[in-house]
């Protein structure tokens, strides 16, 4: 009976030392944002945004998310959300399926639920913050490589999680783009690193290997980035195969300067943090969106199209060795 | 053995009012009947799983199954492909059943046939059912679990989910009742205890093992079951991560990692208790990076407890 006290009294102190990391409730509407995963700067970058939003416009910020790419995980964090009966709550959707039971619990409660960053396009969510069109960004990248290697090339891809819907749908439209427009260049079935560079970086190599008259190789998830970079690097076909993917200038910067990525497209994810939280807050007061406005605090207009429901943030940028130290995210 | 599974019962218990009451304290609003049914939704899959698992560490022998999350992962997706190949739709839950009975009794057959650790031989089945999932979809999720599932698997009456209700609680009393009062629920305990003097006595060691792995493979192929019904899709990772937090449950409930000791009762309790400091960490909106070391830190301390008392007795 002693040692149960005992535990009590530690699962006390357990109990109070989390405690101290909960904020107090207040009269402020709250939006909350749900990553795919915490702890990696692209997120981290939407958090800043959203925090500064959140200054901007007088509502609460909640930024939760799971420790690894886990869709139950995520789908047990929005629920608890919606339980609070936090006012808007905007996910990055892991898994577009697994999202649906919560839409349900969210409308009983009143609790505005929608998407940012990725997408559940048929689950009744009240809108889409895009980053960019799936279809910008997946003809962007073969664009931008065609003008490098030509037509008539062999291009590697290595993705990250198989059922990242974003991840496949940038794919899809780049497969799209090689079928319609360069029907020579011939795109390699993706590869799928999971969340860790070192995959990545074994899976690269592996088709550098494979195929020796490869001209290029895309990252498409930012994790995968860097081990995609360090491959073509340690396997000294820099200039010989252009890297690419879609990530931060922060994290190529060094690979666009040492050679080994050509350019990267991407948008700024501190903007899109801040445009999720305006969206938040635009729910919540009940205004509709227009077809075209610049959000306070922004530099340039986002439009909204009204039959999809996607708010978007613009078109994609293009990052290379010149440009990339205009760049800090 | 029952005053040490009373004893597990208790510091569970009373873990558990020290979460609620913290809850309580800091966050009166989270006391609502929509957590309960939030907390008890989060059971269900991990429940079954942590079922399977615990049963495995009884039978001893250094059993282990790291595979139930891929056997969860593939069986759904095998169980939908084969209701897109024209299987009539109301055989999905004795396929789920099956498919899962039948990939843990392969790592019954690798354990006690080819005489591999189960350590290793499960790891090994992990990798290869979990991409199994991925590669024959591609990754992509399937759709198409007829609606009346649905409404079993989103159900809920006064509060309660209806999985839960009707299949996981269900299956932790038949289990206890099993492992209790027959004579293979005795056998289970005598070879995780001492697996010679068992084989010694007549007891069919291998047989009993082999029908522990392939029930864990039912339970897992259940838990499949409640995913399609739940999300009302087949996902190719919807087993990630439950090897670990499923034997974490499992430990946390008093199931000895050497086998022959502990209940599935505490495993129940364990299931309900992590999942409802996850719930209320969540709640507090506790970063959940911290969600993980504490679990963690649960673990050792309450297995700590457990092993102080065991050094005591034995000086």
């Amino acid at each position: 009976m002693l040692k149960t006290s005992k535990l009590l009294l530690l699962s006390v102190a357990l109990l109070a030392a989390t405690a101290s990391f909960a904020t107090a409730a207040d009269a402020k509407k709250k939006v909350a944002f749900v990553p795919q995963l915490i702890g990696i700067p692209y997120f981290d970058a939407m958090k800043a945004g959203g925090t500064e939003a959140a200054t901007k416009f007088g509502v609460e910020f909640i930024y939760t998310g799971p420790v690894d790419a886990n869709p139950v995980d995520q789908l047990q964090i929005v629920q608890n959300l919606v339980n609070q009966g936090v006012d808007a709550v905007s996910v990055s959707v892991l898994d577009a399926s697994s999202i649906a039971p919560v839409v349900e619990a969210a409308k009983a409660k009143h609790v505005t639920l929608f998407t940012s960053d990725s997408d559940a396009p048929k689950s009744g969510r009240a809108v889409y913050v895009a980053q960019a069109t799936d279809e910008g960004l997946g003809f962007m990248i073969i664009d931008e490589m065609v003008k490098r290697v030509g037509p008539d090339a062999k291009i590697g891809i290595v993705s990250g999680e198989a059922t990242a819907s974003n991840l496949n749908a940038w794919i899809g439209f780049m497969q799209a783009r090689v079928k319609d427009k360069y029907p020579k260049l011939k795109l390699l079935a993706p590869q799928f690193a999971g969340g860790t560079a070192q995959r990545a970086a074994q899976l690269a190599t592996d088709i550098m290997a494979a195929n020796p008259d490869l001209k290029g190789i895309i990252g498409v998830a930012s994790s995968t980035c860097p081990g995609v970079a360090q491959a073509i690097e340690t396997a000294g076909k820099i200039g010989k195969v252009i890297g690419t993917g879609y990530c931060s200038p922060n994290t190529a910067r060094a690979y666009l300067k040492s050679g080994a990525f050509a350019y990267t497209v991407l948008w700024d994810p501190a903007e899109l943090g801040y445009l999720t939280v305006w969206a938040g807050k635009q729910l919540i007061d009940g205004k509709p969106f227009e077809a075209t406005a610049t959000p306070e605090g922004m530099s340039h207009p986002v439009t909204y199209d009204a039959k999809t429901g996607i708010l978007l943030l613009g078109e994609p940028a293009v990052f290379t060795a010149q440009n990339v130290d205009n760049y800090h995210f | 053995m029952t005053e040490l599974k009373s004893y597990t019962l208790a510091i569970l218990a009373s873990l558990w009012v020290v979460v609620v009451a913290g809850l309580a304290i800091l966050q009166p609003s989270a006391l609502d009947v929509s957590t309960v049914t939030t907390i008890l939704q989060f059971s269900t899959i991990l429940g079954l799983v942590s079922l399977g698992q615990g049963v495995v560490i009884l039978c001893g022998g250094a059993g282990i199954d790291l595979s139930v999350g891929g056997i969860a992962s593939l069986t759904s997706v095998v169980a939908m492909q084969a209701a897109e190949a024209g299987m009539p739709l109301p055989l999905l839950p004795v396929i789920c059943i099956v498919v899962g009975a039948g990939l843990g009794t392969f790592n019954g057959l690798l354990v006690t046939r080819l005489g591999l650790l189960p350590l290793i031989a499960t790891l090994g089945t992990f990798y290869v059912y979990s991409g199994a999932a991925v590669a024959t979809t591609g990754g992509a999720v399937l759709s198409g679990v007829p609606s009346y599932f649905i409404v079993w698997g989103r159900g809920v009456v006064s509060g309660l989910p209806l999985p839960f209700l009707t299949l996981t609680l269900p299956l932790f009393l038949l289990t206890a009742i099993l492992l209790r009062f027959t004579a293979w629920g005795r056998w289970i305990y005598a070879l995780g205890f001492n697996e010679r003097s068992a084989r010694l006595v007549g007891i069919p060691v291998d047989r009993v093992r082999l029908i522990a792995y392939g029930a864990s493979g039912a339970f897992a192929g259940s838990a499949a079951l409640v995913g399609l019904a739940w999300l009302g899709s087949a996902r190719p990772n919807i087993g990630q991560n439950l090897e670990l937090t499923s034997l974490t449950a499992a430990l946390l409930g008093g199931i000895g990692i050497m086998g022959g000791r502990g209940g599935v009762i505490g495993i129940l309790a364990a299931v309900l208790l992590l999942v409802t400091l996850q719930t209320g960490l969540l709640q507090l909106n506790v970063n959940s990076i911290w969600q993980v070391g504490i679990i963690g830190a649960l673990l050792i301390i309450v297995l700590l407890a457990d092993n102080l008392r065991f050094i005591r007795r034995s000086t």
